[in-house]
């Protein structure tokens, strides 16, 4: 990903989010097929990889063979056993909205940094603690799966298997152990740092921003309320 | 434990939030008895998402500013500990979700109101991973308050109230979470549920009823599984750990006030 965009994390969350309004709203496969076609090309042309296509697939393979058992042999116009024109249908439909709710947020992602979001979440409504808690929850993740690992590749140095039977007691609780205790000392620095105290915080180099995004952020979903309203 | 108190403001904000989200579930569920089947209506949809991620910002907004720095550098773990135990559960196979260990841990050790907003935060998070955690906001928030409630009452006290307990949290969570599957999705995202939903609709069921009771099969053995495994992790946190989650001291706030010149 690059490291550097003019783009405000919470316009590109904010554009994720209006697609979702547009793609319920309006309910239709073309459209929902539209927004797959443009978040899945924007994604790519923001992380130059196919990142955000298998990201997307990833999520909704699995939805459309559940859409197929649940609605394909549900219809009236039967094909063959357990096979409706209608069902399927249905099914194809509703996975397709699916994919494009799933594109068009992943496809925002693409073009949010978590040092950006975190500064913008910061000076927006939703203050310094959600700032916190977002950057940081996003940032730990990784150091959350490296200790998963370290318990399941130590369980088995120490030759316990670790099977659906034995995965709560050997994996789960040590794992919840070692972050909980790792990172406790984080709760006083934040209370000693004055997260508590009211105002505003500086910031060196805020996230990028201007006025047009501001009322872009304002604008595309009142539009996208009032296009499917009318 | 510890106890959050919401000014008079705040708790009509989170009781408007719940509200909200109790009134969209009653409309959808009770209100449109033959809308069931219109799964596919973009109507249904949206005012699903309106209610229950309206109701979750509404619950948000009144909790998280009352939430001391304390709770807030542990939230970021709770948050990482639904994912990974989560994965480590589909890792081995395990039927069971796991994906709300984090929440309820936070319930457990800070009360109801840490427990709701640990659990609309981590929607919130996952969300921006997997978008489609995001409209189940709301419900990830009944999963923290009920349990927190719950353990509050003496859940935690004896096996029997621990199994009760974990059952009826199930329970609500899943006639919660029923009509973003159906409403907003169509139906579910995974093929093991899909298939149990596909019988319960051979069986002539409409598809809310089969997706509600497709999640009253998993939601009640899945909460049930998570208390035991809180439970399990409190007794063997250290005393330092637990403390963490308790208020500043009067001594202690006394001790950190800023010396003036």
């Amino acid at each position: 990903m690059p490291a550097t965009t003019r783009l405000n994390p919470l316009t590109a969350l904010v554009t994720g989010l209006s697609s979702w309004i547009l793609v319920l709203g309006i309910n239709d496969w073309r459209l929902s097929l539209a927004v797959i076609a443009i978040a899945l090309a924007v994604g790519t042309w923001r992380t130059r990889n196919a990142s955000v296509l298998v990201a997307t697939a990833a999520l909704a393979l699995p939805t459309g063979l559940s859409m197929l058992l649940v609605h394909a042999p549900y219809g009236t116009e039967h094909l063959a056993p357990l096979i409706t024109g209608d069902g399927l249908l249905a099914a194809a439909e509703l996975t397709v909205r699916f994919t494009a709710l799933m594109a068009s947020l992943l496809a925002a992602a693409a073009f949010i940094t978590v040092p950006d979001l975190a500064k913008a979440l910061q000076v927006s409504v939703l203050g310094p603690k959600m700032a916190y808690i977002v950057a940081s929850a996003l940032q730990l993740l990784p150091q959350g799966r490296r200790v998963v690992d370290t318990v399941t590749d130590a369980q088995r140095l120490a030759g316990r298997r670790i099977t659906p039977r034995t995965a709560i007691p050997r994996a789960a609780v040590p794992v919840m152990k070692h972050l909980l205790t790792a990172n406790v000392e984080r709760s006083l620095a934040l209370e000693t740092a004055g997260l508590d105290l009211p105002g505003r915080r500086t910031i060196y180099r805020p996230a990028p921003d201007s006025p047009a995004q501001r009322a872009f952020r304002v604008l595309l979903p009142l539009g996208v309320i009032a296009c499917v309203l009318i | 434990m510890s106890q959050i108190r919401l000014t008079p403001a705040r708790r009509a904000m989170a009781i408007a939030g719940a509200l909200l989200v109790a009134a969209t579930w009653l409309y959808l569920v009770l209100v449109r008895p033959t809308d069931w089947e219109s799964v596919g209506g973009s109507t249904e949809a949206l005012i699903t998402l309106a209610g229950y991620v309206g109701g979750a910002a509404l619950l948000l907004a009144a909790t998280l500013p009352a939430l001391p720095a304390r709770m807030i550098g542990v939230i970021p773990v709770a948050l990482v500990l639904n994912i990974v135990v989560g994965q480590i559960a589909g890792s081995v196979g395990i039927p069971l979700y796991l994906d709300s260990v984090g929440t309820i841990l936070v319930a457990a050790l800070a009360g109801p109101v840490a427990g709701l907003a640990t659990g609309t935060l981590s929607s919130v998070v996952w969300g921006l991973l997997n978008p489609a955690a995001l409209p189940f906001a709301a419900v990830a928030a009944a999963t923290g308050w009920l349990a927190g409630i719950a353990i509050e009452k003496g859940a935690f006290a004896k096996l029997w109230k621990l199994v009760v307990s974990g059952l009826l949290i199930g329970l609500i969570c899943g006639a919660l979470a029923a009509p973003v599957a159906a409403f907003v999705y169509g139906g579910t995202a995974g093929v093991g549920t899909g298939a149990v939903v596909s019988l319960f609709r051979e069986l002539g069921n409409s598809l809310l009823a089969s997706v509600t009771m497709q999640s009253f099969i998993s939601d009640p053995l899945d909460k049930l599984a998570v208390m035991a495994i809180v439970f399990a992790a409190v007794k063997a946190l250290p005393k330092k750990t637990l403390r963490s989650f308790q208020p500043a001291s009067a001594d202690e706030q006394r001790t950190e006030q800023p010396v003036h010149a």
